[in-house]
């Protein structure tokens, strides 16, 4: 079908009923005037030759010669008349003979009929002197004369109901399209994001109404959309705060190794002093001094280790947006594999899990925002020991002790791409649920132990913040292994 | 002949620590070290030590792997007189329990308390 604009739609309508108005006055309504002009002037002439009969007839029955032309004469000042006739109609033979005429010795045809410069109308009288026709014939100028004043009086009426059309069409597309097309451009935007659109919404009318509907509308959207984006970051806030407090007990536990390296070395290199500083023997002494080396280069090796640990944990817990930086993805994962698994034996004793790490060498550096990427890699580390301990539980309850829960991280390079595989041999995802587990807030997790925002979140930092890609593959009871792509 | 120890823990350096730490020890022959990086070195190494001298094993908990309970298991069901002292940084009741159901001879908490460990171990040794 084709598409036509409000506008188009608008001047159609109006140019059509001015159209239509336009025939009737141009065409229909003069003919039938025209038509009722020459019934009436039919009636009229016939009246007319009905009168001189009646005279005629009065005269002749009086046998009053005079009052026959008078009779006759009573149409003679008629402008219009063409001429008037007495015909006498011979008894016996029926033919007929012109007596008189007025214009005085008009020859009458004797075929005349009605045509468009004259009607000619027929009255017959009887009287015992004679019996005859009185033939009126009268001129229809004035008739085409009216004709043509009805035309141009309709020309006219058309010339001005055109003008009042174009004005009302004019009219109603200001009223109606303007705004209209005001609205559609705005909800457009609005569409596109933009939440300040208001449209001009003075008239009345129901397009007026309309108008502020959509500025109410509009703002109740832009309130609306505050109050679920502020929902949002008070979530995704609640999110980091869960990973963060996963990696607590992991952190504990990294922090504490090495400043237990740090007070272990520097008070050994106090008796190594006290040592030093007793002791005679030269080989000693240098041996002493070595390892005094060696145990300050470990206690800012370990120093720094907690530093950066301390670093990653901040850094974490940072609320805002990060910006890319060169990243070392095997560094970053091996970082936050060995967090994540130093969280996982510390809030559940139990169990444990072996960690494959599978890198790829030379890999380049990768523009990637540390801090959000290694979420995402602990998140998958945290899906997969759950997983790996859910299958562990069950095979236990199944009395298999066969089971070894393992995961294994591998990084390679593909391309253009770096991908970072983490892979679980755990309880798998059913193919039911697979294509819900990006969603926000689904979790197979009891009630308070998952927000259900960790894989929405990790994609959306992928495929948002780092234009990169997720996906996964599962086999249920087999594994689960999720691929992160990114970019080079 | 010096007392031939065991140790067993993923971090490297732990090797010096307690390589210095006993420094004294190890010169007048008191202990031996030898060391292993992860459950499976440490059952690996076991095998290969012929003949059996060393007589306490301390070994980490949290390892990446094996972990000091598996390894624990495993050498006392194949060395059951050797001693095992289990070390972690994980020092409440049930890491505890679980120790000495699986048949370790003694827990240690860390940070090491070294006087304590030598403590421990003299101990150990004198009721063997």
């Amino acid at each position: 079908m084709m598409k036509l604009s409000l506008k188009s739609k608008i001047w159609f309508t109006v140019l059509s009923v001015v159209v239509m108005f336009a025939f009737f006055v141009l065409f229909y309504f003069p003919e039938q005037q025209q038509r009722t002009l020459l019934h009436n002037y039919n009636t009229e002439v016939q009246n007319l030759a009905n009168t001189v009969a009646l005279g005629v007839k009065i005269a002749l029955t009086e046998q009053n010669l005079e009052g026959v032309e008078t009779a006759m004469d009573f149409v003679r000042k008629n402008e219009e008349l063409k001429f008037v006739g007495l015909m006498q109609v011979d008894s016996t033979s029926g033919l007929k003979s012109i007596f008189k005429t007025v214009p005085d010795d008009y020859s009458i045809p004797a075929d005349l009929l009605s045509n468009d410069t004259m009607i000619v109308k027929t009255a017959s009288f009887s009287t015992p002197l004679m019996t005859g026709d009185i033939v009126l014939a009268m001129g229809t100028d004035a008739i085409t004369t009216s004709k043509k004043e009805i035309r141009y009086t309709s020309l006219f009426v058309c010339f001005i109901v055109l003008c009042v059309g174009v004005f009302i069409g004019f009219l109603l597309a200001r009223n109606i399209s303007v705004p209209v097309l005001a609205l559609r451009d705005a909800a457009i935007k609005v569409g596109q994001g933009d939440r300040t659109q208001q449209v001009k919404s003075g008239s009345r009318d129901e397009i007026g109404e309309l108008g502020r509907a959509f500025n109410k509308m509009v703002k109740a959207l832009a309130v609306a959309e505050s109050e679920r984006k502020s929902a949002q970051d008070q979530l995704i806030l609640s999110e980091k705060m869960a990973s963060l407090g996963q990696m607590t007990a992991g952190i504990a536990h990294e922090i504490k190794n090495p400043l237990n390296f740090v007070n272990n070395f520097s008070s050994l290199s106090v008796d190594l002093l006290q040592e030093l500083e007793e002791s005679n023997d030269e080989e000693d002494k240098k041996d002493i001094i070595e390892s005094l080396k060696s145990n300050l280069t470990k206690i800012a090796h370990h120093g720094k280790r907690a530093d950066s640990i301390v670093a990653t944990m901040l850094q974490h817990s940072r609320g805002a947006a990060g910006t890319k930086v060169p990243t070392d993805i095997n560094q970053l994962c091996n970082e936050y594999t060995d967090l994540a698994f130093h969280g996982m034996r510390a809030t559940t004793r139990d169990f444990n899990c072996a960690i494959v790490k599978d890198y790829a060498e030379g890999i380049p550096l990768v523009q990637a925002i540390p801090q959000e990427l290694s979420r995402v890699i602990l998140n998958l580390l945290n899906n997969g020991f759950y997983a790996a301990a859910e299958r562990e539980r069950k095979s236990r309850e199944n009395g298999e002790t066969e089971y070894k829960a393992e995961i294994r991280v591998t990084t390679m390079r593909q391309d253009d791409n770096v991908i970072i595989k983490i892979r679980d041999n755990g309880s798998g995802i059913p193919k039911a649920i697979k294509d819900k587990i990006f969603e926000p807030f689904f979790t197979t997790k009891p009630t308070g132990q998952g927000t259900g925002l960790g894989l929405s979140l990790s994609y959306d930092i992928m495929t948002k913040e780092h234009q990169g890609m997720m996906s996964v593959d599962s086999e249920e009871n087999n594994f689960t292994e999720f691929t992160l792509t990114l970019p080079l | 002949m010096a007392t031939k120890l065991l140790v067993v823990d993923d971090e490297l350096d732990v090797k010096d620590l307690f390589l210095q730490r006993f420094r004294k020890e190890i010169k007048s022959g008191k202990f031996s070290f030898v060391f292993a990086h992860s459950g499976e070195e440490a059952l690996e190494l076991l095998s290969h030590v012929q003949p059996m001298d060393i007589v306490l094993i301390l070994s980490d908990i949290n390892m990446p792997g094996m972990t000091g309970f598996d390894l624990l298991q495993q050498v006392k069901e194949k060395l059951p007189t050797l001693k095992v002292f289990m070390v972690s940084a994980y020092g409440d009741a049930a890491n505890m329990n679980r120790a000495k159901e699986t048949g370790a001879d003694g827990f240690i908490e860390k940070p090491v308390n070294f006087q304590l460990l030598e403590e421990k171990i003299s101990e150990a040794l004198e009721n063997a």
